[in-house]
């Protein structure tokens, strides 16, 4: 035994294992990737608190580092570079993987809550730990969901100077949105969905092959968007984007028990008071949007019906073709609806 | 090995020449969408989907080896200039050599992404629903394709090496007579 102990590569080996096995008091280092500018308002109110209190609740043992601006990756690839260990912690937008998670972008169907509380309350509910798009969505692709929230209802700007008088006006017009169920909403209102990623708006609007977007107002403050902007809509429900940032199944499932449930409280503390928050910024910068000249349309009363009847049909649509491909389209859609009737503020 | 670079040589020009149809598609898709949209004011909703996802893949991974086989490639060869031919064939059989893995796996977690889309049924929803899988299939089209060539160029080149007939020529140098008259993708 004791030549064995003496030999050269015994004790290189011994080194390695040492060196390789993580010691209980080491810092633990999370990688935490996502597609936004660093003054945007999800990263100003959900992020920059995320790492400051998971630090501090730690006492620095887990540290999280910020890969802000697409840094890692395009948001389109958020998924897959987290499922592959490049970011730990990825800021998944189901939208923009509905290929992966057709279900998850339920909340793009618009006209389903009247507050983004409510919303959020819903979504809450849905991908909770064995929840149905936990166990459908979530789990499958190798993640599991910490923050999770909604931006506020999307609205419809335009950046193209024909006036926005009704609802009608927008026929014809390339419109982007994130995918999904609000290219059915924008097709039966006449204009032609352009899928792209909010980072290329202002590069489309510039050109003029983008004529407008849906997009919440702080988004198009954070982008920069309002010098490009002629009119939009006001208090209009397109749906909206559920905004996540999950962390890697395999490093969630390789943490210790303490680091698991502080994150876990400090992420479900946070998606509860994002609404709020973004219901504030909203108004912030509808008024930062009003003072550059933007026309700010209200629907008529005959717009506001044609409104409700386009956005049924686009609920009826969009549960139809998810069902039709084996799916649960109408089984998640209702699920949201429940969810969202049973959080409605009495 | 004559007989199979010959057929390496048909299947990039096939692929090259269905880039070159999908480019000219390209462009009359776009000239027709702006005719369309300022016109008559009805613009296709398709075309931005069709050009981003599927056709700018085509033009990029259908050339690849084509591409690299027309010396078209960016190439670093400085130090081309003050070796033998003999050296440059050795350079050259390097670089496939090393080259080849890298495509290889490349094309091996390509596909593997293609087929499990295809089994997912994997679609992005929208206005049209595109199959990922068409897009995804590709990229191992193209870069396996660009594995045999690169495989058998290293095989000619160990050959010339050898004492065999020399198959494929050395790259051209750049501003040489030959690289001026010869090297030419189009």
């Amino acid at each position: 035994m004791g030549r064995i102990l003496e030999r050269p590569a015994f004790a290189v080996a011994a080194a390695l294992l040492l060196a390789a096995l993580p010691a209980r008091a080491d810092k633990i280092t999370l990688r935490l990737a996502d597609g936004l500018p660093t003054t945007h308002i999800i990263n100003r109110t959900i992020v920059e608190p995320f790492i400051r209190q998971v630090s501090e609740a730690t006492h620095g043992a887990v540290e999280i580092r910020h890969f802000p601006a697409e840094q890692l990756g395009k948001s389109r690839d958020m998924l897959m570079l987290t499922q592959a260990g490049v970011a730990d912690i990825g800021f998944i937008v189901p939208s923009y993987q509905s290929d992966r998670m057709p279900l998850s972008t339920v909340t793009e169907l618009p006209g389903i809550f009247q507050t983004s509380c409510q919303g959020d309350a819903a979504l809450r509910t849905l991908t909770a730990e064995g929840a149905i798009l936990d166990e459908r969505e979530f789990k499958p692709n190798g993640l599991k969901p910490l923050i999770i929230f909604l931006m506020p209802a999307y609205q419809l700007i335009l950046s193209s100077s024909r006036p926005l008088g009704a609802l009608k006006d927008a026929g014809g017009l390339k419109i982007r949105t994130p995918g999904g169920a609000m290219d059915l909403t924008l097709m039966e209102l006449g204009a032609v969905p352009i899928r792209v990623g909010p980072g290329d708006i202002y590069e489309g609007m510039s050109r003029g092959t983008l004529d407008g977007a849906l997009l919440a107002y702080q988004s198009a403050v954070a982008y920069h968007l309002g010098p490009l902007l002629k009119s939009g809509t006001l208090g209009q429900d397109f749906g909206t984007v559920a905004v996540t940032f999950s962390i890697r199944l395999k490093t969630w499932n390789a943490l210790p028990a303490d680091a698991q449930e502080t994150l876990s409280r400090i992420s479900q503390s946070l998606s509860r008071q994002a609404c709020e928050k973004f219901d504030k910024a909203e108004q912030e910068s509808l008024a930062t949007v009003r003072a550059l000249g933007i026309n700010l349309v209200t629907p008529t009363d005959s717009d506001h019906a044609a409104l409700e009847a386009a956005f049924a049909q686009v609920r009826a649509n969009w549960a139809k073709r998810l069902d039709a491909r084996g799916k649960a389209g109408t089984e998640i859609m209702k699920a949201f609806m429940d969810a969202a009737e049973a959080a409605k503020p009495r | 090995m004559s007989a199979l670079l010959a057929v390496i040589a048909r299947a990039e020009a096939l692929l090259a020449t269905i880039a070159s149809v999908v480019l000219g598609a390209t462009m009359a898709i776009v000239a027709t969408d702006v005719v369309m949209r300022y016109g008559f004011n009805h613009p296709f909703g398709w075309s931005y989907d069709l050009v981003s996802l599927y056709f700018t893949l085509v033009l990029f991974y259908f050339c690849l080896s084509r591409a690299f086989s027309a010396h078209a490639h960016v190439a670093v060869d400085i130090l081309h200039y003050y070796v033998s031919a003999r050296t440059r064939r050795v350079f050259a059989l390097i670089s496939c050599t090393l080259s080849a893995p890298l495509f290889a796996i490349i094309a091996a977690v390509t596909f593997q992404r293609a087929v499990d889309a295809f089994a997912r049924h994997d679609i992005i929803e929208g206005a049209i629903e595109w199959p990922t899988w068409a897009y995804l299939a590709l990229a191992p089209l193209g870069t396996a394709l660009l594995t045999l060539r690169l495989l058998v160029d290293a095989t000619a080149h160990a050959v010339a090496l050898s004492g065999g007939p020399e198959l494929i020529p050395l790259p051209p140098l750049a501003r040489s007579d030959e690289g001026l008259e010869g090297a030419s993708f189009e």
